[in-house]
């Protein structure tokens, strides 16, 4: 016996009574056509779907083009305008709060790379990102490890769970609100357990007094208090979260330049 | 600090590619930081057939200790049976990637086993593509540095890769473009990385005496030199350069092409195909040339632009090359074409104005001196290495 993987749709109209065989046939003929038609509308019914949702992929990919563009062009213009250094006792801040990273840091928006630099000074193993061309050629040129990419974007290619520590500063600041948070998170969730996040920011009042026109009217947002990183690291449920702060506005647990603030916390193990 | 690399081919005769990188970067290693080097290679010198053409052994070349193991030769039906299972590389399973593997080559039981055991204290594997590679990293990955060389091809869409790039505990990339290829197609982005290029190497030529080799007389000419192969687009550069030439019966450009023939190109009275030539004759034609052209759609670096910087020789590249894209955006030493019109707008500005040439064979040279002299890169390559051998002994 043979078995066949296609089904064959003709039957066999033989006979060996007189006009059976031609009644069979016209049967099977009706029935051909009507099998025809039918197979006709419903290949024009699933093209017609298939169109549909071709459409509709096409839309959505759209979507979230435009959708990827829209959060990932603050990053690159903003940038672009954010100030290049950290007062040297944030940096020092920082360097305190990733003496217990479990792994490799991440710095972004590092800038020249002064906080990579401090950080392996300290024995931290410390690289950043930064999406100004000019710094990241200063970068390099000391040999250290400074990308040329934007934050959110780097953050979007680390494995989870796969660095130890990350410090978000620079354009961080200039954010909508949704995007700072987004910059968290995504740093969060690279961070192995025990990971410390840190942000060092300046503080909203320092920073309406000190950006340049352009940045205030080109920012869609502006810092957040101390206070509000400590309460969103909180609610994330990290531990020792901790603020340095310049002045007395957010609660002063430890020193840093006034006008400025690092936040950090720890990954629950 | 001793390192070691592991790369299919070594010789002073590979004078481009990969393993060109791997032996220079090796040699300024030696000469500049007086760190022990060695090589595990093979005895090829011909990539498409691992032929022995060196006796197995160890040997030293410029300070860098060789060692050489005998490979199983290349099927001469490969690229028939490569372009086959590319084809179809969705549906292959990992044993049918392990068997392609295999066939490219070059295969050694004895060489994988001499990487395993190698005492240094990191094992720098160049480029990610061939056998000692694929098979070797995994098994030195706690020492493993990877120098990937990769460009937008299919075999860099191999399963396999997904465990072997990723097991590297540092990664070197030739250009950024590069590296943003790698980091979107491996979990990579957090590992230790640098962007380091390779410098060039000049030599005492005079344009006249190239010239003369090649009896092109007084007359302007566009260069290309490396490999002449259609998949470096030679033949299109060359089918184009006479098609403008065709529409131009009283201009003088010419075109040189020399290197090595894979594909011969198609025959015209103003295309001068010369072969392979030697290094005094390549910086000779360099030098005198209106313009560098590389066509090529698919380059992980192009050192030969970098020479042609160097030999102050301004450039044409293939728009779809991220690479040479790349070198010619940031240095503003050359223009991009995209289509027979641009190449034809690029190449008739030229012509017009030989000083555009000259402006900017002087910003390709500005570039080549702040980012590729051996100094600089060896200075940075030694410091990175460091790093990441300190991370591995942590």
């Amino acid at each position: 016996m043979t078995s066949t993987a296609d089904l064959d749709p003709t039957v066999d109209t033989a006979s060996r009574l007189p006009g059976v065989g031609l009644v069979k046939r016209v049967i099977a003929k009706i029935f051909g056509w009507y099998v025809r038609v039918v197979a006709m509308r419903i290949r024009d019914f699933m093209r017609s779907v298939a169109q549909a949702l071709q459409l509709l992929a096409d839309r959505v990919d759209r979507i979230e083009h435009h959708n990827r563009e829209r959060a990932e062009r603050p990053l690159d213009t903003l940038a672009e305008i954010a100030p290049v250094t950290n007062p040297r006792s944030v940096v020092d801040a920082v360097v305190e709060c990733m003496r217990m990273a479990p792994g490799r840091t991440w710095i972004g928006d590092a800038g020249d790379g002064a906080l990579v630099s401090a950080l392996l000074e300290s024995g931290c193993d410390a690289y950043g990102t930064e999406i100004r061309r000019d710094c990241v050629d200063v970068a390099v040129r000391a040999a250290l490890e400074v990308r040329f990419d934007t934050a959110m974007h780097h953050l979007k290619l680390v494995p989870k769970k796969a660095l130890g520590g990350a410090v978000v500063t620079g354009s961080l600041e200039r954010l909508e609100a949704t995007d700072q948070i987004a910059l968290l998170d995504a740093a969060l969730s690279a961070l192995t357990p025990g990971g410390v996040v840190a942000v060092a920011c300046a503080t909203p009042q320092a920073w309406d007094a000190s950006a340049s026109t352009l940045a205030r009217d080109l920012s869609p947002g502006r810092p957040f208090t101390a206070l509000t990183w400590e309460h969103l690291m909180t609610v994330r449920g990290l531990q020792n979260v901790t603020v340095c702060s310049g002045d007395g506005l957010d609660v002063p647990r430890g020193l840093v330049a006034d006008g400025h603030y690092v936040v950090s916390g720890v990954v629950p193990r | 600090m001793k390192i070691a690399y592991v790369t299919p081919r070594y010789g002073s005769e590979v004078r481009a590619g990969a393993e060109h990188g791997a032996r220079r970067l090796a040699e300024e290693l030696v000469a500049r930081t007086g760190w022990t080097v060695e090589v595990l290679t093979s005895c090829a010198t011909d990539a498409t057939t691992w032929a022995s053409e060196y006796p197995e052994g160890t040997s030293v070349l410029h300070g860098v200790t060789v060692q050489r193991f005998t490979t199983s030769r290349r099927a001469a039906d490969f690229d028939v049976l490569s372009n086959a299972f590319f084809g179809d590389l969705r549906n292959r399973s990992l044993a049918d990637e392990a068997a392609w593997v295999a066939a490219q080559g070059p295969v050694s039981a004895a060489w994988i086993e001499a990487i395993t055991q190698c005492d240094a204290d990191l094992v720098i594997f160049y480029p990610y593509l061939y056998y000692p590679t694929i098979v070797g990293l995994e098994r030195v990955a706690r020492r493993a540095v990877l120098h990937p060389a990769a460009h937008n091809e299919a075999p860099l869409r191999l399963k396999t890769l997904q465990s072997v790039v990723p097991a590297a505990q540092g990664l070197v990339f030739q250009t950024e473009s590069e590296r943003r290829l790698v980091e979107h197609l491996f979990p990579v982005a957090h590992r230790p990385q640098v962007v380091l290029g390779l410098g060039a190497d000049p030599v005492e030529a005079d344009e006249r005496q190239a010239r003369e080799v090649l009896g092109i007389g007084a007359a302007p000419y566009l260069l290309y030199v490396g490999r002449v192969d259609d998949g470096k687009g030679t033949g299109r550069l060359a089918e184009w350069f006479a098609r403008y030439r065709a529409e131009r019966p009283t201009c003088e450009l010419q075109l040189v092409i020399a290197g090595p023939i894979v594909h011969e190109p198609p025959a015209d009275s103003n295309v001068h195909v010369t072969g392979s030539v030697d290094d005094v004759t390549k910086w000779g034609l360099l030098r005198g040339a209106a313009a560098f052209v590389n066509p090529s759609p698919l380059e992980a670096f192009s050192i030969v632009l970098i020479e042609a910087w160097e030999a102050g020789t301004s450039v044409l590249v293939n728009r779809e090359c991220a690479a040479t894209n790349e070198h010619v955006r940031r240095s503003g030493g050359g223009v991009a074409y995209g289509s027979y019109e641009e190449f034809v707008a690029a190449v008739d500005a030229l012509v017009a104005d030989p000083s555009l040439g000259i402006e900017r064979a002087k910003a390709g040279k500005r570039y080549v001196d702040d980012w590729f002299t051996w100094p600089s890169i060896a200075a940075r390559y030694a410091t990175f290495l460091t790093r990441v051998a300190e991370r591995t002994t942590r």
